[in-house]
């Protein structure tokens, strides 16, 4: 039982960043109907502009925001300079483009950074040892990627629900023609749900980055655990797709320990199970609305 | 003057830019575009590219300038060019072994490679391209064949040529079966699927170790015996490849044209339509996911047996991509394509790989990018489009013509498919 | 009476194509102009022409400006406000929000409490369904609630793109009954595209005509609906 709970406790937290990055896949996706197989890569050179800041002696909770903020911008850029030229085009020109972004960011990083992993540190205040609760140990770390995730789900329903600006995000990703002839600038709210999705997706990567190693791959494997959840929650949800990661975070932790088959090697065939499980079952996920297919 | 007249590119507007480039590459040979900071190094490269690209073109202007007499004898004669054109193509491999010391960066081993490339990648462009299926898996299938032919070597001692066989069957099956599924999977979510099929084919291969070898992988080295050319592997073996490939072509064109390629076309264009016209939409996608899985599962049996090595880490997930991105610049909806996608894929990284380890991913990327702005059905598309556009400007001073601007407006084997009606059953 | 739209020889295509071949038509300062026509003819065209939603060419000029180069957004900003055919509804969204978006370009928080309660007064129905999702309410509803969101940015000239599409008769009553009062009491110009001649006749003091991209006939409502040609084939008597 206690191991049952460690590997929860574990496993939520893994999947809080798996949440984070689905939240971006879904952002776009929302509003685009974009998959954006770049996002896990955007949000992989985030981090390592995050360890340049702290590599030249930055704070971390400077060196954080700034990165933030230089990741909201680049989302904007990428989606204006290379998305909005193909936003109509067929499905396939869309995937091959963000595949291009995939590509991108990999090859970039690995030509300036090199592939030797680089340490990554914990937040300053975050202390590494753990508290032990009866015979279960709690790290610190975890409590903080949870309550990151809070704290940034609240602001997110804060921003959408509560803010002209919100409801104009919303109304441009749902209805863009009916947006437009009420004034609102639904290129530009495109664009600013590209800047927020790889500013949550840079947080993914700045979370995870003292978990795993930094190196020009890590993301990648978290992308796809990503897709999963972003699927098993519905695409079109952002609650979904939290809930949804915390959910694949869990199913690989205990599927990792308890079928013996998939152990820690064939994790990924869990990811792999679940996407096609769900979109056979239940296509538009656990919170997705279903959408009637019109011809 | 005609031949001016038809490099008047108001919708060709990019080989202008593909000459500046070129001349950019030229004069690389007295300005070191090295000492700039930062890209330097990436002008030669893409330059070079842009260079090349740009001769084709002028050289498929010229030729409709030179080949009008011909061509104006009607599409007969059209025709029969275009065999001369396929004709020039396999020469050009058959003789390979005479001049590819002459080709830069190219080897007899090098060009067997680029060629299972193109088999795969024809499979993808009939699957992808006139099936709509977007698949970021071939890269599974590849390694599927590629361990057909090494468990078959360790566990049974199995000649390769009969692997050679049994791959494309296996892989064949799983595509078709793989098929099931996607047929519920609609544009990006199948792009996911097939993706993480793709991630998921290295941890699989390791953890089969007692079969695979794990990480270690099946070493066929000097082992796989041939009937002929014991003394010369590489001729032997590119000849193999060639001709497998020539009968892979032959295969795809037919089925493009033919009724299961009409159908294909009608389904990726208006699935419902396509339906209720009688075609049997499931059946037809799982054949094209079938097919697609055969020609990378041959292709892959055929790379084990050319590299005589097998192991997981040759097929990551990048493999699958690089399918893809051949495929998309070589031209989606075409075949001949797939000539070009092979042998981007082959010589590009190449080529790139001294500037830095990454380059070659990152100039993919960009190349990737730009082609998709500028060319979405590929270099074979351009061509084509060249050709046609070339065709029509060499048209216009046909005497007593009032209409001085023929605008034609150019699709790439995009013809409107009309379903005949008259199969019933699955046509 | 001065005008406060004036388009010159208005040409617009989708793409290559085009759709409208240079017309020629002004909006009185508070009237009601229709805008008749088959299906085809290049009505709806027309107004997102005027609203630079398609591909436009020749001289627009609102309130005595030329508006060449302005955006949607701007040209919704200046006043210039449409009512599309299918009504736009933002589905998913509660009718209140829906009402909100049609601020959406105002910024004086106060005068949008205050209209909010004005259009509530024109339309009942919605101040009861404030709170619910406005893809369930009826046709006529939510035409109600399009034109209400168009009202709610303060409109000088509104477009309408059919508004009786598709509603049965005595709703479509009662929005033209609505659209007259709003023309009398706030002074909002209209445009107005219908294919129900007889009662854009009714409404408008000044009509055209349009056949396949251009203005075939054109004239004051009553010479309109005196017109031969009109009446055999939109009044149908």
């Amino acid at each position: 039982m206690t191991e049952f709970i460690q590997l929860v406790l574990a496993g939520t937290a893994n999947g809080c960043i798996y949440g984070l990055l689905a939240l971006a896949l879904v952002l776009i996706y929302r509003s685009t109907h974009i998959i954006n197989f770049g996002q896990g890569e955007m949000a992989m050179f985030s981090t390592y502009i995050c360890w340049s800041f702290l590599n030249a002696g930055m704070g971390y909770w400077l060196a954080v925001p700034l990165t933030l903020i230089l990741a909201f911008a680049a989302g904007i850029a990428v989606q204006r300079v290379l998305i909005r030229p193909v936003q109509n085009a067929p499905e396939l020109t869309i995937v091959i483009v963000t595949l291009g972004l995939y590509l991108f960011f990999n090859s970039l990083a690995l030509w300036i950074y090199s592939g030797v992993p680089k340490p990554f540190p914990l937040p300053t205040g975050i202390r590494q040892a753990s508290w032990q609760v009866g015979d279960i140990f709690i790290i610190p770390y975890h409590l903080f990627i949870f309550a990151v995730l809070i704290t940034l789900m609240a602001a997110l329903y804060l921003l959408f629900q509560r803010t002209k600006l919100g409801l104009g995000l919303r109304a441009a990703a749902a209805q863009p023609a009916s947006s437009r002839l009420v004034g609102i600038n639904v290129n530009w709210m495109l664009a600013l749900g590209w800047g927020i999705a790889a500013a949550a997706g840079a947080i993914a990567g700045i979370l995870s980055a003292p978990v795993v190693q930094l190196e020009p791959n890590f993301m990648a494997t978290i992308l796809i655990f990503s897709f999963a959840s972003a699927t098993l929650g519905g695409f079109d949800s952002p609650p979904g797709a939290v809930v949804g990661g915390i959910a694949i975070g869990n199913i690989v932790a205990l599927g990792g320990r308890y079928i013996e088959f998939i152990g820690t090697q064939l994790d990924i065939v869990l990811a792999l199970v679940v996407i096609v499980t769900v979109l056979l079952i239940r296509p538009a996920g656990l919170f997705g609305r279903q959408v009637v297919q019109r011809v | 003057m005609e031949l001016l007249r038809s490099l008047d590119y108001r919708r060709n507007w990019f080989l202008p830019l593909l000459v500046v480039a070129g001349l950019v590459w030229l004069s690389a040979r007295w300005v070191d575009y090295g000492a700039i900071p930062a890209v330097g190094d990436l002008i030669e490269p893409f330059a070079g590219m842009a260079a090349l690209l740009s001769i084709l073109a002028i050289a498929t202007v010229v030729a409709a300038y030179l080949l009008r007499p011909v061509l104006d004898r009607g599409p007969q004669a059209e025709r029969a060019l275009r065999w001369v054109g396929y004709g020039l193509i396999v020469a050009f491999f058959a003789f390979m072994p005479l001049y590819v010391e002459l080709i830069p960066h190219a080897s007899m081993l090098k060009m067997t490679v680029a060629i299972q490339f193109m088999i795969v990648i024809v499979g993808l462009n009939l699957l992808t391209g006139f099936g709509g299926q977007i698949s970021l898996g071939q890269g599974a299938f590849f390694a599927i064949g590629g361990y057909t032919l090494a468990i078959g070597f360790r566990e049974w001692d199995l000649p390769w040529g009969w692997s050679l066989l049994i791959a494309p069957l296996i892989a064949g099956v799983l595509g078709f079966l793989i098929g099931i599924p996607a047929l519920r999977f609609k544009g990006p979510y199948l792009a996911l699927a097939t993706l993480s099929l793709a991630v998921t084919i290295t941890p699989l291969a390791k953890k089969f170790e007692e079969f695979t070898g794990g990480v270690q992988g099946v070493v066929m080295f000097g082992k796989l015996g041939v009937p002929f050319w014991q003394d010369n592997l590489d001729r032997f073996f590119y000849y193999t490849t060639a001709l497998i490939a020539l009968l892979v072509f032959i295969l795809a064109a037919n089925l493009r044209r033919g009724r299961f390629g009409r159908a294909l076309v009608a389904i990726r264009d208006n699935e419902v339509a396509a339906s209720a016209m009688g075609v049997n939409v499931a059946l037809y996608k799982m054949t094209a996911f079938g097919i697609a899985g055969a020609f990378a599962g041959l292709a892959g049996a055929l790379n084990g047996v050319v590299i005589q090595f097998v192991s997981p880490d040759q097929y990551s997930v990048l493999l699958s991509i690089r399918f893809l991105v051949g495929a998309v610049i070589g031209g989606i909806a075409t075949i001949n394509g797939a000539i070009i996608g092979g042998l981007f894929q082959q010589f590009v990284p190449d080529v790139t790989v001294s500037i830095n380890k990454s380059a070659p991913d990152a100039i993919q990327a960009i190349i990737l990018i730009v082609v998709m702005y500028t060319m979405r059905y590929g270099v074979a598309g351009f061509l084509q489009e060249t050709w046609r556009y070339a065709r029509s400007g060499l048209r216009l001073r046909k005497p007593g013509a009032g209409v001085t601007v023929v605008e034609t407006v150019v699709v790439v084997e995009e013809e409107v498919v009309i379903v005949r009606q008259d199969g019933g059953g699955a046509g | 009476m001065s005008a406060i739209l004036e388009a010159t020889n208005l040409r617009a295509a989708y793409g290559e194509r085009p759709v409208i071949f240079g017309i020629d038509l002004a909006v009185p300062e508070h009237g009601i102009v229709a805008l008749l026509g088959a299906n085809g003819a290049g009505k709806t065209t027309t107004l997102r022409a005027l609203l630079a939603e398609v591909r436009t060419w020749g001289d627009i000029r609102y309130q005595g400006v030329s508006i060449a180069g302005k955006s949607t957004q701007d040209l919704v900003r200046m006043g210039m406000v449409m009512v599309p055919e299918g009504r736009g509804t933002f589905t998913d969204f509660t009718v209140e929000e829906n009402l909100l978006l049609g601020a959406y370009s105002r910024r004086d928080k106060d005068g949008i409490r205050r209209d909010l309660d004005r259009v509530y007064g024109y339309f009942p129905v919605l101040a009861q369904r404030r709170k619910q999702r406005a893809g369930s309410m009826s046709g006529g509803e939510q035409q109600m609630l399009a034109i209400a969101r168009a009202l709610m940015s303060r409109p000088k000239l509104l477009l309408l793109d059919e508004p009786s599409l598709g509603l049965a008769p005595l709703i479509v009553q009662e929005i033209f009954a609505i659209l007259t009062t709003i023309n009398r009491e706030e002074g909002v110009s209209m445009l107005l595209v219908e294919q129900d001649a007889v009662r854009a006749l009714n409404v408008a003091s000044y009509a055209y005509l349009l056949e396949t991209g251009r203005v075939a006939l054109e004239g004051t409502a009553e010479q309109l609906a005196a017109s031969d040609d009109v009446r055999r084939a939109y009044l149908g008597y």
